[in-house]
């Protein structure tokens, strides 16, 4: 039987074909990228990177970019985890937060240092076999 | 006659012409602190302004030296860090000295843009210091610092960092 609009669960695939295909242009190439590290007594004790893809739009323009060689067969976050150095200074430059304590107590000294990149919002680009992740203000 | 009117001539005119190093004598050469003339291949030289130098030195020896630009003050530290007693190579030793020794050069630039919070508490009884303790803060926001050499040796990493400012920023 018909409906009066027509082929009913054809219009209701290509509906949600369609929301598919823009929630994937939109929301898929946006990743969440956070760091945080902890130094005690020159040493480091604590560090910990935290990569995740958006659920909701970012928003925000264009800023500082970096390319990174891509191999189609790893994930994104396998080839972030790849160049993690690189990661970490590109994420320097954007700015970080530094919070550090030392206390003395008689002839103890005892210093923590806190380093954090707070959370925040790439727009990543895959072309070929290069990764362009760039960050949003 | 003809002679002597030229030669008078030619004394006249000697006498109004300027010298000709008379754009180097006014020329002003930049000044250099001696700190900052140690050049190092790895380090970022600021691009001088050609209002700043002078014309007839040569470019190289302007991109050696740097000058003390009226608005920019650079800063650098050296961070030190040890590997941890527990590592499983000598890679991830020297990962994580170099990581503990980025931390310290950036606490050591925020100390000095940013300044430290410091209390301090005596504790006396009977007489006598029974407790004293010193405790130092600080919290920053850091941008744009560049890592200018890093050196390992024998399990202690140091970093040397750099950073370039501007007067406003430090709201001197």
């Amino acid at each position: 039987m018909r409906s009066f609009d027509g082929d009913c669960s054809f219009s209701l695939s290509i509906k949600i074909i369609t929301l598919f295909l823009y929630s994937s242009i939109l929301f898929s190439d946006e990743y969440r990228i956070s760091y945080r590290y902890t130094v005690h007594n020159a040493t480091l004790i604590h560090q910990e990177l935290a990569i995740s893809p958006t659920m909701t739009k970012c928003l925000g323009k264009n800023s500082k970019s970096i390319l990174f060689p891509y191999n189609p067969t790893n994930t994104i976050t396998q080839t972030l985890l790849n160049h993690y150095e690189e990661l970490l200074s590109f994420l320097s430059t954007l700015g970080i937060e530094i919070i550090a304590t030392s206390s003395t107590q008689q002839t103890l000294y005892d210093t923590m240092t806190t380093i954090t990149f707070k959370t925040q919002c790439f727009q990543i680009l895959k072309q070929k076999d290069i990764l362009k992740i760039i960050s949003l203000k | 006659m003809k002679y002597s009117l030229s030669l008078l001539a030619i004394f006249l005119l000697a006498g109004c012409a300027k010298p000709y190093y008379y754009n180097k004598t006014h020329c002003t050469t930049p000044t250099i602190a001696p700190q900052q003339c140690v050049s190092k291949p790895q380090k970022k030289v600021v691009t001088l302004k050609p209002s700043l130098t002078c014309p007839q030195m040569p470019l190289s020896k302007m991109v050696q030296c740097q000058p003390i630009l009226k608005d920019k003050l650079l800063i650098s530290v050296t961070g030190q860090g040890v590997a941890p007693a527990n590592t499983t190579s000598p890679a991830q030793a020297y990962a994580l000295a170099k990581r503990a020794a980025i931390a310290d050069a950036y606490r050591l630039i925020a100390e000095k843009v940013k300044g430290v919070k410091i209390d301090g508490q005596d504790l006396i009884q009977n007489m006598m210091v029974k407790r004293s303790t010193v405790r130092t803060a600080v919290q920053a926001m850091i941008r744009n610092a560049n890592i200018v050499e890093t050196n390992y040796k024998e399990g202690l990493c140091e970093v040397s960092m750099e950073i370039a400012l501007s007067r406003s920023q430090l709201k001197l």
